[in-house]
């Protein structure tokens, strides 16, 4: 008699959440208070930071936390593909997912469009110039097409929560329609 | 942190507590005979693919699959965009625009919002095309018993995004064309059954020495039937060995592939207000919120509802998981044909009506006896 596969659960020590973002841009605003919030609500959150120095493979400690994660959280921000570690980051990010284990990741948009991530526009085009000159295609090419995977996905845009749109503009109501109502008669 | 800014990392920490939400399903810690055919399922599901994949699992009712379902289903559910799992299908199926219900179960849970007003299942069918074809999902269909059903949550492959995973649980393997892979669930062997068996009559690998042979016995009786073995070593837990004897003997006179017949043994035993309970439960209160199954239990009768529950529980004859009463449909069946055989042509004869149109039938006519103690209708 073995233990049934199904009550195995994640490993000890293993995030929720691992948080991908731009330290330069957001460190300090918007991922802080974004961690907090998260961690306020008993989440366990996994965040790197892009400046703590490191090698050019992305560590195995690294590697494990976004592997052990549920979610993949990346704040996109105009900094982002500037940073190759964030770019990395990114590709080990969708490989997880496409994997067969796979996970959920969740793009944030922060004062960007998700079509400049998607098609490297805007400040991201800029970024990418600089890329394209300093690393070799390969990498460069692996980097675009995880942006474009990236700005696919369905995630949330700071933009139209400041603009007033209704977010979530395909929640519906609830009808009484299907609503049950059991009526128990005694007699 | 400017006030959109709040609000915006509100709604993401909604969002993530949403996505993290336990999805894995309750599974007995005894399992026995299972883990080799979950494993071969899950290793067939592993390889990675583009391809949307369905899997088929059948075999006789009470043989496990529906648990086999959950184990692979708890295995896979994280690694996916989306994970639905849809019980009891042919059940819920039955109810008034049942399979509408089960549609927009099946958007809910992968969307994680409310889907649109689905008033009939046609347009639950175009919904699901278009809201599910981008997303890798794994979906669980539980218990199917027609086509039908598979058609209006299921219809083609294209539904769902590449790499989805299928997986149909059914007694009758016609329905399982389509599938890639279909997995047929045998009987236990006798050791697994006599282990199967020890866990559930003596909480234990094997039978207390002074029970090895009646244990044999009763095990014979079972037919290599997990639901069988279950609910008849629970049914002889801390009985003497008289006892034991003379319901062995029951069980000996009741056809080999009547395992209702088996079954009701176990009822049988109960004492009266348990048996009403347990009928209550399987004509009402099958997926019902233990609470409020426990209110209406307590209004029933003398004993205290938390003791009449706890003690159908380890008779195996219901289950509660998390906050909800649930039993197996064969033992449901089991305790409506106890019902019906009370006056099989007059529902209003009956102690309890569950059926809409008898409950209509009989409240229309006004032929309801003093006998019918219970109706329950659904209005909708």
């Amino acid at each position: 008699m073995t233990e049934p596969e199904s009550s195995r659960s994640r490993p000890e020590g293993a995030y929720d959440v691992f948080l991908s973002f731009r330290g330069e841009d957001t460190r300090k605003t918007f991922t802080d208070h974004l961690y907090t919030a998260l961690v306020q609500a008993g989440i366990r959150a996994f965040r790197d930071d892009d400046d703590l120095p490191r090698g050019e493979e992305i560590s195995d400690h690294l590697l494990r936390a976004i592997q052990e994660s549920k979610i993949s959280i990346v704040v996109f921000s105009k900094g982002y593909a500037s940073s190759r570690w964030c770019l990395n980051e990114l590709v080990e990010i969708l490989e997880c997912k496409n994997r067969k284990t796979g996970q959920i990741v969740l793009p944030i948009f922060y004062h960007i469009d998700p079509s400049d991530v998607r098609k490297q526009n805007g400040s991201f085009a800029e970024a990418f110039a600089n890329n394209e000159e300093r690393f070799e295609e390969k990498l460069v090419k692996e980097w675009r097409k995880a942006l474009e995977e990236a700005g696919n996905l369905s995630g949330w845009n700071l933009n139209h929560m400041a603009n007033g749109y209704a977010f979530f503009s395909l929640r519906f109501s609830c009808t009484h329609l299907w609503s049950h109502y059991t009526l128990h008669f005694s007699m | 942190m400017s006030r959109h800014e709040a609000k915006f990392i509100k709604e993401i920490i909604k969002d993530v507590l949403n996505k993290l939400d336990p999805k894995y399903f309750y599974v007995p810690e005894h399992l026995v005979g299972m883990d080799r055919l979950a494993h071969n399922i899950f290793d067939f599901l592993s390889t990675a693919t583009d391809h949307v994949r369905i899997v088929g699992i059948h075999g006789m009712p009470g043989i496990g699959k529906t648990t086999i379902a959950k184990v692979v289903f708890n295995q896979l559910c994280y690694g996916f965009e989306g994970s639905c799992f849809l019980s009891n299908i042919n059940e819920t199926s039955k109810q008034f625009n049942g399979l509408a219900l089960l549609q927009r179960q099946l958007l809910h849970d992968i969307l994680k919002q409310d889907a649109a007003n689905i008033n009939c299942d046609d347009r639950g069918k175009v919904l699901i095309k278009e809201r599910l074809r981008r997303k890798r999902v794994v979906v669980v269909a539980d218990d199917v018993a027609h086509q039908d059903q598979l058609k209006a949550l299921m219809g083609e492959r294209s539904w769902f995004g590449p790499g989805s995973i299928v997986i149909i649980t059914t007694r009758d393997s016609n329905l399982l064309r389509e599938a890639d892979q279909t997995y047929p669930i045998k009987e236990l062997t006798r050791d697994q059954s006599l282990r199967l068996f020890s866990w559930h009559a003596f909480k234990d690998t094997k039978p207390a020495e002074a029970y090895i042979e009646l244990s044999k016995d009763a095990v014979d009786y079972c037919g290599g039937l997990p639901l069988a073995l279950e609910v008849i070593g629970a049914c002889l837990y801390g009985k003497s060995k008289d006892r034991w004897k003379s319901e062995i003997d029951n069980l000996s006179r009741i056809p080999e592939n009547n395992i209702q017949g088996k079954l009701l043994i176990s009822f049988d035993a109960l004492d009266g207000e348990l048996q009403n309970a347990f009928l209550d439960i399987a004509c009402f209160f099958t997926d019902v919120e233990k609470e409020y199954v426990a209110k209406v239990l307590g209004a029933r009768s003398c004993y205290n509802p938390e003791v009449v529950l706890e003690t159908l529980c380890e008779r195996s004859l219901i289950k509660v998981f998390g906050e909800m009463v649930t039993m197996h449909d064969l033992l449901r069946e089991m305790g409506r044909e106890v019902v019906r055989k009370a006056s099989p042509k007059q529902p209003g004869e009956r102690t309890r009506i569950w059926n809409q149109e008898d409950a209509w039938n009989v409240l229309d006519q006004q032929k309801v006896r003093a006998q019918c103690i219970h109706v329950a209708m659904r209005i909708f």
